[in-house]
């Protein structure tokens, strides 16, 4: 009879090892197929939707400065209309809100400023401020943020008079931002009574790059004589958008 | 013997553990779009796609991806149409677990705007 009784209650105990097993495994089991339902959508989480589409904005004031330092068409307003709502279209978990204001304070007009003066200095700059809220279940983001695209180039240029030549140094600086930044390309241009000369079809044109936004034009220029000769850069930075400056030359007498 | 049933079981369950941590599909779907974030960081992505360069898009995106992961890459315009007119893909055939992330591009030369499907998985 003992013997018996000893007998069922191993027999309970391997049942109930047999059902925690069990329940371990189901329930690792539930975990990965649970990760794997919720990695498997194609949504952006909120917080890198937020991401993508600062990052898409950015792109867009960029793409619109370019055209614009070009001399096309495009202007901002109707191509963030655009943006905003193709943005707000594609945010599924709930409800997104995404609005714009141009920049519209001087120097600014509908968001850009392009400035290419006689004083040595140029901008071409592009400025939008940007509200996203995105709402949803246990989400509330609510950021603002401003998207400014500044490139400008200022120039100054010496020339020297010695032996019958112009001796011409023309400095460059660019900024992305305000920060010195690389260019794409740059045309130097010099006056002459005919008009505007490339430079860099003159045998003696050198362009230096110093490597931090910082580059000397140096080329020579027969006679006649020419005082307070203009000069004109224009440049491409590494985005394309496109700047250009006048200054003239600060006549020097030759000291060598 | 019961002991052994429960012990085994938890055993059992390590190695599936190790894999999950191995093949965490979150670390990959931060990957990919760690990716994506780096191609348009400069416009490059938009300029690919507007060039319609498959063959660059797709030596980048292997390049910038780790060893062991497949992907395979899907670009629709506005009207949501499919633009690839060839298949952006690489790392060989996806797995079971796939990534699907959805990422907007704006293409900085003719402003149009482009939707991207990136679908990743662990090579196994």
């Amino acid at each position: 009879m003992r013997k018996v009784r000893k007998d069922r209650s191993a027999q309970a105990l391997v049942l109930t090892a047999l059902l925690i097993a069990l329940i371990i495994l189901s329930t690792k089991v539930y975990v990965l197929e649970v990760n794997r339902v919720q990695t498997g959508e194609d949504l952006l989480s909120p917080e890198a939707f937020t991401r993508n589409v600062r990052l898409g904005s950015r792109s867009l004031v960029i793409g619109v400065l370019v055209n614009a330092s070009h001399g096309g068409n495009q202007t901002l307003e109707p191509n963030v209309e655009r943006w905003v709502s193709f943005a707000k279209e594609r945010y599924y978990h709930g409800e997104c809100s995404l609005s714009f204001n141009l920049e519209e304070e001087a120097p600014y007009s509908s968001g850009l400023w392009i400035s290419w003066g006689e004083d040595g200095f140029g901008v071409s700059s592009a400025a939008v401020d940007f509200s996203l809220t995105l709402t949803g279940e246990g989400v509330e983001i609510d950021v603002v943020y401003s998207i400014n695209v500044t490139t400008s180039l200022s120039v100054s240029a010496v020339s020297r008079w010695w032996a019958g030549t112009h001796m011409i140094n023309v400095t460059i600086h660019l900024y992305n931002e305000g920060e010195p930044a690389l260019a794409k390309n740059i045309t130097v241009y010099y006056e002459t009574e005919d008009g505007w000369m490339d430079a860099s079809l003159l045998e003696s044109y050198q362009l230096e790059d110093f490597g931090n936004g910082t580059y000397v034009a140096s080329f020579s220029v027969g006679p006649p004589r020419t005082f307070n000769r203009g000069i004109m850069v224009g440049c491409h930075d590494q985005r394309d958008i496109y700047v250009q400056a006048n200054t003239t030359c600060t006549d020097l007498e030759w000291l060598g | 013997m019961a002991a052994t049933i429960v012990f085994s079981s938890l055993l059992v369950s390590i190695p599936i553990n190790e894999l999950e941590n191995v093949y965490d599909s979150r670390n990959l779907r931060s990957i990919g779009l760690n990716v994506l974030v780096e191609l348009d960081r400069d416009g490059d992505l938009g300029r690919l796609i507007a060039q319609r360069n498959w063959t660059e898009l797709s030596r980048r995106i292997s390049i910038m991806l780790p060893l062991g992961v497949s992907y395979n890459l899907t670009v629709y315009n506005e009207e949501g149409k499919e633009v690839n007119s060839l298949p952006i893909s690489g790392g060989g055939v996806l797995g079971e677990d796939i990534v699907s992330i959805q990422y907007l591009v704006v293409e900085r030369t003719n402003l149009r705007f482009y939707v991207v499907r990136l679908q990743l998985a662990w090579v196994r």
